[in-house]
């Protein structure tokens, strides 16, 4: 969880002074200054990454059968594209983990905002957000397979009881750690009970859903691969499987480096994300 | 524009009795300071005035209304941060027109003027957490102003600045003030601050909170800073402590 900090650099108008010009310095989100190199060192560093892997899979293991090296994961890919299997399995996995990913963290938005605002309906569901957020969920994916059938909607209900927990408690913990003073000002000015929602309690949440959505990510795509392992007719997690009965490791190494990529990718557009839409929240996590 | 007048409010919070038959006048275009201790009940007594809070009994009228609900006279600068780390300077200074559904574009040229009065000009993009406290305020003070209200209520608004940030607000306020009259009230524990903005000091006693004292100023206007370092101001300040001090004796403790 992301906590909203106002603490920066200060400028000060001089006694009386009316300041015409916006001095040098730029507004800026304070982070601006450090991206590019930041993007650098984390190239860097999967640059480096996947040497080591290669140098251990090639020198240190040399056995494909137990590690596959980035080269052959590659070829992998490569193969599973030319024999058609790829693009299927990434049209499945992808709608399962869109839908699921979407409808999970509106859902969660959606209740963790009704919780915040309504007492009784949060002592309703507060034990059951609790326990299921606590309990390993994912150890109920074959029962939900069972209900849901093979088709694409079973694994999406998997990414939707993974993404959505951690949503409400993340935005039910944003709208209930609003500033008091910033809502009697919305109040003191006229402020319905609805504009303090819009114009105060959802903004300040903001930082905490997008912590959300981030968190959402990751565990969407783990749904959507363990789903997939407990039943499905086609997958990204359907062909690990499959790879990993037949003992083709470059296979299975290449589903699992598409998953590792997707989820670097769209962590990454959640950051920009968050960039464009809370510019003004310094020190996120 | 309208004067602010309190007549017997009384509030307890619990078994808490903080305020007592509070009554007083604050004439049209009057500004009028509220000094003591802290816990004293000001800021409750500053929010039932706006309509924020409800007293128990008594009433306060704005003009000849009276106030019941978030009073559409009044703008309440408050005590704490209370600026949206979300808005710009500029989108701070509008919210107030925006939640008393003033047209924003009819009225976009005045809030720029206003920024510039309050020293604000050219910084309109800048977000609250780029800003000292000492301009923070200054949006406050304009987001106060931008709905033109008849009265200014402000609650300990210079508390969290140093010592010559604070007497740089309060030449500004000054300043302001001549251009924009409004009937101010304007809470504070400092006494050089109460006296030096004022036309009228009132002292208020705690536990449960009265008031003690009713003490009209009567310095000229304009007001230089010097004013401060001169022996009447000095005798004045004095008389108002005397006045808080035994206070505190009859009622114990700070
Ligand atoms: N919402 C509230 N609930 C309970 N007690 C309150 C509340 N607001 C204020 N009080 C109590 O009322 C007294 C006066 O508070 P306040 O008006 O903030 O004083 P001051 O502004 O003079 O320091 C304090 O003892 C405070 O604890
Ligand atoms: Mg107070």
């Amino acid at each position: 969880m992301t906590v909203p900090s106002q603490s920066s650099s200060h400028v000060e108008p001089a006694p009386g002074v009316v300041i015409g010009k916006l001095p040098a310095r730029k507004p800026s989100n304070g982070r601006g200054m450090h991206r590019k190199s930041s993007i650098t060192i984390s190239t860097l560093s999967i640059v480096v990454g996947i040497a080591l892997w290669q140098i251990i899979g090639q020198f240190l293991v040399g056995n494909s059968l137990f590690l596959a090296t980035p080269w052959q994961t590659l070829s992998g890919i490569r193969d599973m594209w030319t024999s058609g299997g790829l693009r299927e399995d990434l049209l499945v996995s992808g709608e399962e983990f869109i839908f699921g990913f979407l409808i999970g963290s509106a859902a969660g938005i959606a209740v963790g905002a009704v919780i915040a605002k309504n007492r009784v309906s949060k002592r309703i569901l507060t034990p059951y957000i609790s326990g299921f957020y606590a309990t390993p969920i994912i150890a109920l994916a074959p029962i939900l397979i069972l209900w849901f059938g093979l088709g694409i909607w079973s694994k999406v209900v998997v990414v939707i009881s993974l993404v959505i927990f951690p949503q409400i408690i993340n935005t039910e913990a944003g709208i209930r750690t609003t500033e008091e003073t910033l809502r009697d000002v919305a109040r003191s000015y006229g402020g319905s009970t609805i504009e303090v929602f819009r114009k105060v309690e959802l903004w300040w949440s903001l930082p905490y859903i997008l912590a959300g959505l981030r968190l959402g990510v990751g565990r969407a795509l783990i749904g959507v691969v363990v789903g997939e392992l407990f039943g499905a007719r086609a997958g990204l997690g359907f062909a690990i499987n499959n790879a990993q009965s037949e003992f083709n490791m470059p296979e299975l190494f290449a589903g699992v480096a598409i998953f590792a990529v997707s989820g670097i990718v769209f962590t990454y557009l959640l950051t920009v994300l968050e960039r464009v839409l809370a510019p003004w929240a310094a020190n996120r996590p | 524009m309208r004067g602010v007048s309190v007549q017997s409010i009384t509030k307890s919070f619990g078994d808490g009795l903080v305020l007592r038959d509070i009554s007083f006048t604050a004439g049209a275009g009057e500004f009028v300071t509220i000094v003591g201790p802290s816990g004293c009940g000001k800021t409750t007594l500053l929010r039932i005035i706006d309509g924020l809070e409800e007293g128990d009994s008594g009433e306060v009228r704005i003009g000849d209304r009276l106030v019941s609900g978030p009073a559409r006279e009044c703008a309440f600068v408050f005590q704490a941060d209370s600026l949206m780390p979300w808005r710009t300077v500029f989108d701070n200074a509008k919210l107030g027109m925006e939640l008393r559904k003033m047209d924003i574009q009819t009225h976009k040229d005045r809030l720029k003027e206003l920024l510039q009065l309050v020293g604000l000009g050219g910084f309109e993009k800048y977000y609250p957490r780029q800003l000292s406290g000492g301009m923070r305020q200054r949006v406050n003070l304009a987001r106060a102003l931008a709905v033109d209200p008849d009265v200014l209520l402000m609650d300990e608004p210079f508390a969290a600045l140093d010592a010559q940030t604070r007497e740089i607000m309060q030449t500004e306020l000054l300043r302001i003030w001549s251009d924009q009259r409004k009937t101010v009230v304007f809470i504070t524990h400092q006494l050089d601050e109460a006296v030096y903005l004022a036309d009228r000091v009132l002292v208020m006693g705690r536990k449960p909170g009265v008031i003690a004292d009713d003490i009209t100023v009567p310095f000229s206007r304009p007001r230089e800073l010097s004013l401060k370092r001169t022996g009447e101001f000095g005798q004045l300040v004095e008389r108002i402590w005397g006045t808080i001090e035994g206070v505190i004796r009859e009622t114990g403790g700070i």
